[in-house]
């Protein structure tokens, strides 16, 4: 619920209810007007496409707009339903190999996908160690980048990586 | 592009029908069962769309979409919404059934019903419309038709769904009509046989499980008490935030918000005087606001309490605020059976008990601060005149029908029964106490004529059927007016949802003629010749009230009720109210044809719950108002509370620990500490005299922002959604705490010349936020906002609200003094409050009052033995019962006494375990964990079935633990004498030790070592010799510490 507001903010929409549909655990968003929409994805799709800067934010080609969409369902259905300890490990490695070539997720500038995403691992990333984050590098790197970008951290607290790397060998 | 699949991959259905119906040719690559594709992937996903070498879409809905939209794209907000709702809520239950059914040959029926729940609103979505979007054929059409498909159509079909959904089957079929997906099937199922979608559905990853649905399963399996129902009924209650982005300021608002500051004063309209009375005035917005007429032998707890009298009382208060001419009246409902039969129970007459109950009333909203204009009560010459004039009105135009119904008659009194004072059998469920209206036990609502065994409760006699005229007052005939007037009024006026959907339901079922008098003594009296031994029904006569005591309020009133145009009112009320003021009583007005005004706006609350049930009056369960005042807490605190919680668009619920936190954290830590803060830092500083404030532009801003949360305070006020503006004040005071917070005035004041008049800038601007504050708290926290400018030495002329921040407290004005507004509420205060209030845990049982006083009184061994063997009786019955296979909700009943009984033993035999001599407990517990056990076993060897054996188990380790309880003390008792001994021993070498090395001034580590051992050896003495070792070595301590 946290990172809809913080998409509100971010991209300066006015005034509007959150609230979960306890039944069926789904984000529903409702306006002054009595528009309601419901779903994590499709709110922030809204969203975006709604705000001033809507071409970068939600992809600059076709291809690039499917690529959100697939990591906006990645997030949704992978990330946010991972409560095992090998479904975690499964998409934290996926996306640390993904990262591998890649400043952001889709493109070369900030999207939504990456905007969600940040969100949706921030208390996973935040409880790893050291040596983890080492591990899972690119997914660091790009982590840390994003982080950066104040208007999109908003009150989520900043993690800290280590900038050289600490751990070598096969100590660990 | 390349399209990497396998075999019979169902997902690849709804890609191929996108490809065929974009006429996009794709290089389809068939690989090998559990063959990966995607290089950065774990797992094994089929299939998957290479756009471009490398760029891989692996989510077979977004590369559905895409192909489509490389013909002609789409942004379609539904689209994204079923794509959605299909990988997020179908995928999860579908694929795992589908597995179940297709790849292994047994169907999980678990996963059937939520399946069902899913077709079913698919089903609804779906009416009235060819496609799932309003753009037509669209992606989600071939998303949910491609993964549907084997369950809607071939051999693994659900049977009757056709049926069951027909919206469904319209689109299902026009789907499979298209030429496009014809092909995608014969490309992808052989020979149209769905088993071969098989070997595919066994080897692709599942979907991760949705988690609150395997809860639910896992629920429904263990069939938990009701207990633990209302528990998750109670997490079910949606969270919800209001999303106020920081929309950045504009300039027209800044310009705006200066302009006001700086001379808004003048636009300001002046308090309005209260002078009574209070009569409706031409040109002005005349409000009229009533609350629900408490009942008035009920002594009304919180929820009845936020539900209307304190709603209009707020609402009432931001009408003056607002400069609105409001009247706000209320009273005591006094009419009716029930004060009769408490008269009886009481042995006083009715009125003694009204004029008794009344007071109470009184008292009681006059500790809340509810400021009525008039708070009266039924029982008045006035309501008595009025009531039958419109009678008269009624009856003179036709509205009135005559009919006869059969009732109860005791001869042995002489007169009709009503429904409560007849008592009997429960002609559903058997129970013998029912009373005429409504039984106790099953709780469904009952015809006192259907009873068993009828019985007078009052004279015990066996009254007969009679029949019996009545009068009815005609709805049907007065519909048309009604509905005419609902018409303008839900569209011009402000009605809560619940009240526009509860008369409107009511309206839909049909109005039916309605009984308006009743064999009763107490209540006005039907003036109609032929009918005076009766009184008008409480459901004709309460609402009349509202005239009846604005009449005693003023000989004026017919301007405040006979002047529909020139005055609004407003009805404030439970939402069980809501036919009653929506339906009958404006047809009684409309019906009578007098020019009566009748009700313009509506806002109805849901229910208040306490902690997780309801508020009990007979279980002595919740806050009642003349309670809350023991608690030594504020009115206020709990104004304030019951209007941050008040069930608007839900039930909520009191929660003390909520309580305390909206105290302490928003009251307290926000609120408070912002007022109290700017305050001081005048009054230390500045001599408490407001100074110059050059306003720069952050200033400018936060003004701006201020002006945005008084809009939407004063947007929510007029429609009286009370609760969100509270948040608006709260938010109002956060903007002012971290406007301190950025500009730290206490270190700028001890800075330059410039720093100096900086700081007075910033805190001057911040009194004034709290000035602001004092007068948007009035209507919730009247005494503290009193407080507050007490403290400001507030201008009277503030005391309006206005749509902008203006400047109340000018340069050179001076404030008093300054103090903590708020107290924290400690943990172990809502501990105390919440045993207070925690009530019986159980509905009244028979056996209640002996039970109490054994309870408080010493352990009653008697009473112990009585309690044991009714709840062996009860256990039997229980068994029996089950052994029959008699009705769920029987044995259910019977369980939950049982259950109550044995509460009470235990509570009961609590203190024996406590007290000296317990030796015969621990004798009786032991020998009933040698019983329970063998229970056990013996169920365990028969392989009874889980949950028996389960509830058994659990009463087996009740059982033990009690025993450890009882037996603890005996255990520690005589301890080990030889171990105390040589424990005593080394203390005391080791104290000599410690001593020895202090003396020498001996390195501190080392004296901190041998310190260290020799308290470990105290609490190891201590625990030999059966002491707390808290305390031991907490005394070791002390000592150390006076050295």
């Amino acid at each position: 619920m946290n990172d809809l507001k913080s998409l509100a903010t971010y991209l300066n929409f006015p005034v509007a209810k959150l609230s979960l549909d306890q039944k069926e655990k789904i984000l529903v968003w409702k306006e002054k007007d009595g528009k309601t929409l419901r779903g994590l994805i499709s709110i922030a799709k809204y969203l975006s496409r709604n705000s001033s800067h809507h071409k970068q934010f939600t992809g600059e080609s076709i291809e690039e707009r499917a690529a959100i969409d697939q990591w906006l369902e990645y997030r949704l259905n992978n990330i946010d339903r991972a409560h095992q300890e090998k479904d975690t490990n499964a998409f934290i490695k996926d996306i640390n190999t993904y990262l591998e070539d890649k400043v952001y997720f889709v493109g070369h500038q900030l999207s939504l996908a990456d905007f969600l995403l940040y969100y949706g691992l921030h208390n996973l990333i935040r409880d790893l160690t050291f040596y983890e984050k080492q591990k899972y590098m690119h997914l660091s790197r790009w982590f840390d980048n994003v982080q950066h970008a104040e208007n999109v951290r908003q009150t989520q607290t900043l993690i800290p990586f280590q900038k050289n790397i600490l751990y070598t060998g096969s100590a660990h | 592009m390349k399209l990497y699949t396998e075999k019979g991959n169902l997902n690849t259905l709804k890609l191929l029908a996108a490809a065929e119906e974009s006429g996009i040719k794709l290089e389809v690559i068939e690989k090998k069962h559990g063959e990966k594709v995607v290089p950065y992937l774990t797992a094994n996903v089929l299939p998957v769309l290479e756009v471009y070498p490398g760029k891989f879409l692996f989510s077979p809905n977004s590369a559905t979409r895409y192909i489509l939209n490389k013909k002609s794209e789409e942004t379609d907000a539904d689209v994204d919404k079923w794509l959605e709702w299909e990988s997020s809520q179908l995928q999860p239950v579908l694929h795992p059934y589908l597995v179940s059914v297709i790849g292994s040959g047994k169907p999980e029926t678990g996963l059937l019903i939520h399946i069902q729940t899913l077709l079913k609103s698919l089903n609804g979505e779906l009416k009235g419309k060819k496609f799932l979007s309003e753009i037509g054929l669209s992606a989600a059409d071939f998303v949910l038709w491609g993964s549907l498909y084997p369950l809607l159509a071939g051999k693994f079909v659900l049977k009757g769904w056709e049926g069951l959904y027909p919206k469904i089957k319209t689109w299902f079929t026009a789907m499979c009509d298209l030429p496009s997906c014809q092909k995608a099937v014969t490309l992808v199922i052989t020979n149209g046989d769905t088993a071969s979608l098989k070997e595919s559905l066994l080897s692709q990853p599942a979907p991760l499980p949705l988690p609150h649905l395997k809860n639910v399963e896992k629920l429904e399996k263990l069939k938990l008490d009701d207990k633990v129902k209302v528990k998750i009924e109670k997490a079910a209650e949606p969270e919800e935030i209001q999303v106020i982005s920081q929309k950045a300021v504009t300039k027209e608002e800044l310009s705006a918000a200066v302009d006001a500051w700086i001379s808004g004063k003048r636009k300001c309209r002046k308090p309005l005087e209260r002078k009574h009375p209070i009569l409706p005035k031409e040109g002005e917005r005349n409000i009229l606001i009533t609350s629900a007429l408490p009942y008035v032998n009920n002594v009304p707890h919180l929820g009845n309490i936020i539900g209307c009298v304190l709603s209009a009382d707020v609402f009432s208060r931001y009408c003056r605020l607002r400069g609105y001419n409001c009247l706000y009246v209320c009273g005591t409902d006094e009419y009716g059976t029930a004060t009769e039969t408490k008269a009886i129970e009481e042995k006083l007459t009715p009125q003694q008990i009204c004029d008794k109950y009344n007071k109470l009333h009184t008292e009681i909203y006059d500790w809340f601060n509810i400021d009525c204009d008039f708070f009266g009560r039924t029982t008045t010459k006035e309501q008595t005149s009025i009531a039958q004039d419109i009678f008269w009105k009624l009856y003179n135009q036709g509205y009135i029908l005559k009919d006869s119904i059969d009732q109860l008659h005791c001869t042995a009194c002489d007169r009709f029964l009503a429904d409560r004072f007849v008592e009997g059998t429960c002609p559903l469920c058997t129970y013998e106490d029912a009373r005429g209206d409504q039984c106790d036990k099953c709780g469904k609502l009952i015809n006192a004529v259907d009873l068993g065994n009828p019985k007078c409760k009052l004279c015990k006699a066996t009254p007969v059927i009679k029949s019996t005229q009545h009068l009815f007052l005609d709805l049907p005939k007065i519909e048309p007016q009604l509905q005419k007037h609902l018409d303008k009024v839900f569209k011009s006026g402000t009605w809560t949802n619940n009240a526009k959907v509860i008369t409107s339901s009511w309206i839909r079922d049909g109005l039916k003629p309605r009984c308006i008098s009743r064999d009763l003594k107490w209540g006005t009296q039907v003036p109609l010749p032929g009918y005076t031994d009766k009184v008008f029904y409480v459901w004709f006569d309460a609402p009349i009230g509202y005239i009846s005591i604005t009449a005693n309020y003023t000989e004026h009133w017919e301007q405040w009720w006979k002047n529909p145009d020139k005055v609004d009112m407003y009805n404030f009320l439970g939402k069980d109210n809501v036919p009653f003021h929506s339906v009958i009583f404006p047809c009684t007005m409309l019906g009578a044809n007098d020019n009566y005004t009748v009700v313009k706006h509506m806002i109805a609350t849901e229910y208040l719950n306490y902690e997780d049930g309801k508020f009990s009056k007979s279980r002595g369960t919740g806050v009642f108002g003349n309670q809350a005042q023991d608690t030594g807490l504020p009115a206020d605190i709990f104004r304030f509370y019951l209007l941050y919680v008040r069930p608007e668009s839900q039930d909520s619920s009191f929660s003390w620990d909520d309580f305390l936190l909206k105290n302490n954290s928003e009251l307290l830590n926000n609120l408070g500490n912002f007022i109290n803060r700017g305050l001081k830092f005048l009054s230390d500083n500045f001599g408490g005299v407001i100074q110059e404030m050059n306003l720069r532009d952050e200033d400018k801003e936060l003004l701006a922002l201020i002006n945005r949360e008084l809009q939407t305070y004063i947007d929510n006020m007029e429609q009286a959604i009370l609760r969100d503006s509270i948040r608006n004040i709260m938010s109002i005071s956060r903007l002012g705490n971290q406007f301190m917070q950025s500009n730290k005035p206490w270190v700028l004041v001890k800075g330059s010349a410039d720093d100096k008049s900086r700081s007075g800038t910033v805190v001057s601007l911040a009194v004034n936020i709290a000035n602001l504050l004092s007068v948007l708290l009035q209507p919730y926290m009247p005494e503290t906002s009193q407080t507050i400018q007490t403290q400001l030495n507030t201008p009277p002329d503030s005391n309006v609200v206005y749509r902008e921040f203006v400047c109340h407290l000018p340069p050179g004005h001076k404030i008093g003094k300054p103090s903590p507004l708020f107290q924290k509420i400690e943990a172990c205060k809502i501990q105390e409050f919440k045993k207070m209030f925690a009530g019986q845990p159980a509905p009244e049982t028979k056996p209640k009052r002996g039970e109490k006083t054994a309870v408080s009184g010493p352990v009653n061994t008697a009473e112990v033995q009585r309690l044991t063997d009714e709840v062996t009786k009860q256990g039997l019955v229980v068994r029996d019962l089950k052994s029959k296979k008699a009705e769920k909700s029987l044995i259910d009943s019977e369980v939950a006494k049982l259950l109550d009984l044995k509460k009470s033993l235990a509570a009961v035999s609590v203190p024996a375990s406590n007290g000296p001599g317990n030796n015969a407990e621990v004798e009786r517990l032991t020998d009933e964990v040698t019983k329970q056990g063998l229970v056990v076993r013996d169920l365990k060897s028969k392989k009874a079935e889980k949950s028996l054996i389960d509830s058994e188990v659990a009463k087996l380790l009740d059982l033990k633990k009690k025993l450890a309880a009882v037996s603890v003390p005996a255990s520690n008792g005589p301890g080990n004498n030889a171990e105390v001994e040589r424990l005593t021993d080394d203390v005391t070498k080791q104290g000599l030790v410690v001593r020895d090395l202090k003396s020498k001034k001996a390195e501190k580590s080392l004296i901190d070592s041998e310190v260290a051992k020799l308290l470990d050896l105290k609490k190891r003495l201590a625990l030999a010799g059966g002491q707390n070792p808290q305390e031991a070595a907490g005394g070791g301590k002390k000592k150390g510490k006076k050295k």
